[in-house]
């Protein structure tokens, strides 16, 4: 899986893109390396909605960002690209901005009047941006200012319990490991003792919005899951969950899943 | 459905640049807000003069679809967001042939 470290340090794993995709990428990379390439013309390709992995539907005619394109990794990787080149042709300061991101999180959720874990669930959403120096996230202060005025406007609809169930196989097994944070308890729960570990099976229902973490050899993922018209599935090995469900934001770092899972609230 | 233009600082009144991640919570209220967010490539050098003071700074030009007239508020949530995101007294905006300074 190849991985892109950012300027501010974040490791980001993605799936090895398809053709046009890998294109583009290569692309921007070369255009960042080329003094007679511009930010500007990145830009161009990037919102564009040649750029395959924009949203084509929300404003005709241009390349969107949506929820789901900023949870991309991808397009994680091309914002970086991009902030890249305004670090060459702005001579900006890295040091400078490195130590501008001076609270930790218990200093940002100190001065938020928030436990720690809401800030680590923001910083999973994105809607806290962090430096990561030493393996810690550090954040700016500056960013603290419009904290409380998130979310703002009309809320998404509200989320109805979806009452068909997800079917889960998860445990330890055979190198794998599956996790499921949900509401309630496991409905016809069946254990089994193997030599990995426990395999625990049964039904998860009713529920809003779920959260799996799996995990082979060091390098986990975690999915969240809402309630959907299509038959969906997350596999590992032999464990599972499935059901009619969305994948609504993937972590493919170990390290950020492993987070974004401690903060997770199931519902 | 009409677009909005917002203009973006690329660093505070400090001259201290804003990070990728720091553009990127704003991209998330405002994607949350209109259901997606585009940038036009033109990192404007712009100058005004509001209230007797010069502002002076590069800016980025973000664009969101605004569905309705009847989305203005959120318009206004939206610029609210920016002051406090990017600690800035007034936000310049373009929408249908018009610009404002809010």
């Amino acid at each position: 899986m190849p991985t892109h470290t950012t300027v501010s340090g974040h490791a980001i794993e993605f799936e090895t893109p398809p053709p046009p995709v890998a294109a583009l990428l290569a692309r921007l990379g070369n255009m960042l390396a080329d003094p007679a390439a511009t930010e500007a013309q990145m830009l161009v390709l990037v919102y564009s909605p040649d750029n395959p992995i924009m949203d084509r539907s929300v404003m005709p005619g241009r390349g969107a960002v949506t929820p789901a394109v900023l949870a991309d990794p991808v397009y994680q990787v091309m914002s970086d690209l991009l902030f890249r080149k305004r670090v060459v042709e702005h001579n900006v300061d890295l040091e400078a901005l490195a130590a501008a991101h001076s609270l930790t999180v218990p200093e940002a959720a100190e001065r938020l009047g928030i436990n720690d874990s809401a800030v680590r669930k923001a910083i999973a959403a994105r809607r806290l941006g962090t430096w990561l120096k030493d393996g810690r996230h550090y954040i700016d202060p500056r960013a603290l200012a419009s904290f409380h005025l998130q979310p703002r406007g009309p809320q998404p609809a509200e989320a109805h319990a979806s009452t068909a169930p997800l079917e889960v196989r998860y445990g330890a097994e055979a190198g794998h490991t599956l996790k499921v944070k949900h509401p309630g308890e496991l409905v016809g729960a069946q254990k089994r003792t193997g030599p990995d570990g426990v395999v625990y099976t049964g039904t998860v229902a009713p529920w809003k919005r779920v959260a799996v973490l799996t995990a082979k050899g060091g390098k986990g993922r975690m999915f969240v899951l809402e309630p959907a018209d299509e038959e969906c599935d997350v596999m590992i090995g032999e464990l599972y969950v499935r059901g009619r469900f969305a994948i609504v934001e993937k972590i493919n770092n170990a390290k950020a899943a492993s987070e974004a899972w401690e903060a997770f609230e199931a519902g | 459905m009409f677009e909005v233009q917002i203009l973006i600082p690329t660093k505070s009144n400090e001259k201290v640049f804003f990070s990728a991640e720091h553009h990127a919570a704003f991209e998330t209220f405002a994607s949350n807000l209109f259901g997606g967010i585009t940038r036009l490539p033109s990192a404007a050098a712009g100058a005004w003069v509001d209230g007797g003071k010069l502002y002076q700074d590069t800016t980025l030009v973000y664009v969101v679809a605004v569905p309705s007239i009847t989305r203005g508020a959120d318009v206004a949530a939206l610029v609210e967001f920016v002051k406090a995101h990017y600690a800035q007294l007034a936000v310049y905006i373009r929408y249908l042939g018009l610009s404002e300074i809010l």
